[in-house]
């Protein structure tokens, strides 16, 4: 007790200190978790765009792709037409030209009897 | 076309014969006038035309389902790509926090820096004191 009489003021000191320091250590332990949660964040932010990217690429296929198979179909369609059209003009050109029968028949191994 | 392969197997000698309207044929057979002839020629063209569109229209399809995979996939890489090296960049970040926790760089100086100011601050408390008391 006398001790603590005479050197209370160096103990008052040494408590201080240790005040001090625990004071510093919370405030970076909390400097650090802050960060860390900063960085929690940045990290679903990267997720969430992630998703996005890979959304609008098939998004953006899926268009493309009903594109193509569209334009596909498109141009079938106006080459059976056109085929139907070829079809009738030969038909036309065939009964024009009745000898042109003859050779188409030929081709076919049919030869005319004479 | 196939009719006129199957005329051309089953005789031996497949023929027509021009004939005019009353004329006598001299072979039994079918008498096809030249609007049908010409409907059956062009008809074979038509189906050869139609078989290379319809050929076409397949490999388009095709071509199109496989660019359709292709791009789903580039898609996927990019997704990928972008949150590997976002992430890869937050760990490290991460790393470098918990590290600087775990490990404090330049730990010699730390102590002697947080002894001199102990001591300094033990000093100048007991000082004040002391100056208080007087």
């Amino acid at each position: 007790m006398i001790w603590l009489k005479e050197n209370w003021k160096w103990l008052l000191g040494v408590i201080s200190t240790l005040g001090l320091s625990v004071l510093f250590a919370r405030a970076k332990q909390a400097k650090a978790n802050k960060k860390l949660k900063e960085l929690e964040e940045k990290k679903d932010e990267v997720i969430e765009t992630a998703g996005n990217i890979k959304a609008d690429g098939i998004e953006k296929a899926g268009k493309k792709h009903s594109e193509s198979v569209k334009k596909a179909h498109e141009e079938a369609g106006k080459k059976t037409k056109d085929a139907e059209q070829a079809k009738e003009k030969r038909k036309k050109e065939l009964l024009d030209n009745p000898d042109d029968i003859d050779d188409e028949l030929s081709e076919f191994g049919i030869t005319e009897k004479k | 076309m196939i009719l006129f392969y199957l005329i051309a197997s089953a005789l031996a000698e497949p023929q027509f014969e021009k004939l005019k309207a009353g004329e006598q044929a001299s072979f039994d057979g079918r008498l096809l006038n030249d609007e049908a002839i010409a409907t059956m020629i062009s008809q074979c063209e038509f189906d050869v035309s139609e078989c290379e569109i319809k050929n076409d229209l397949e490999c388009s399809i095709k071509i199109a389902d496989k660019q359709y995979e292709l791009d789903v996939l580039q898609a996927k890489y990019d997704s990928l790509d972008y949150k590997h090296t976002n992430l890869m960049e937050i760990k490290e970040e991460e790393l470098k926090v918990l590290r600087a926790q775990s490990k404090p760089q330049r730990a010699m100086w730390a102590f002697f820096g947080g002894f001199a100011i102990g001591t300094g601050a033990s000093v100048a408390t007991v000082y004040a004191l002391n100056k208080t008391m007087e």
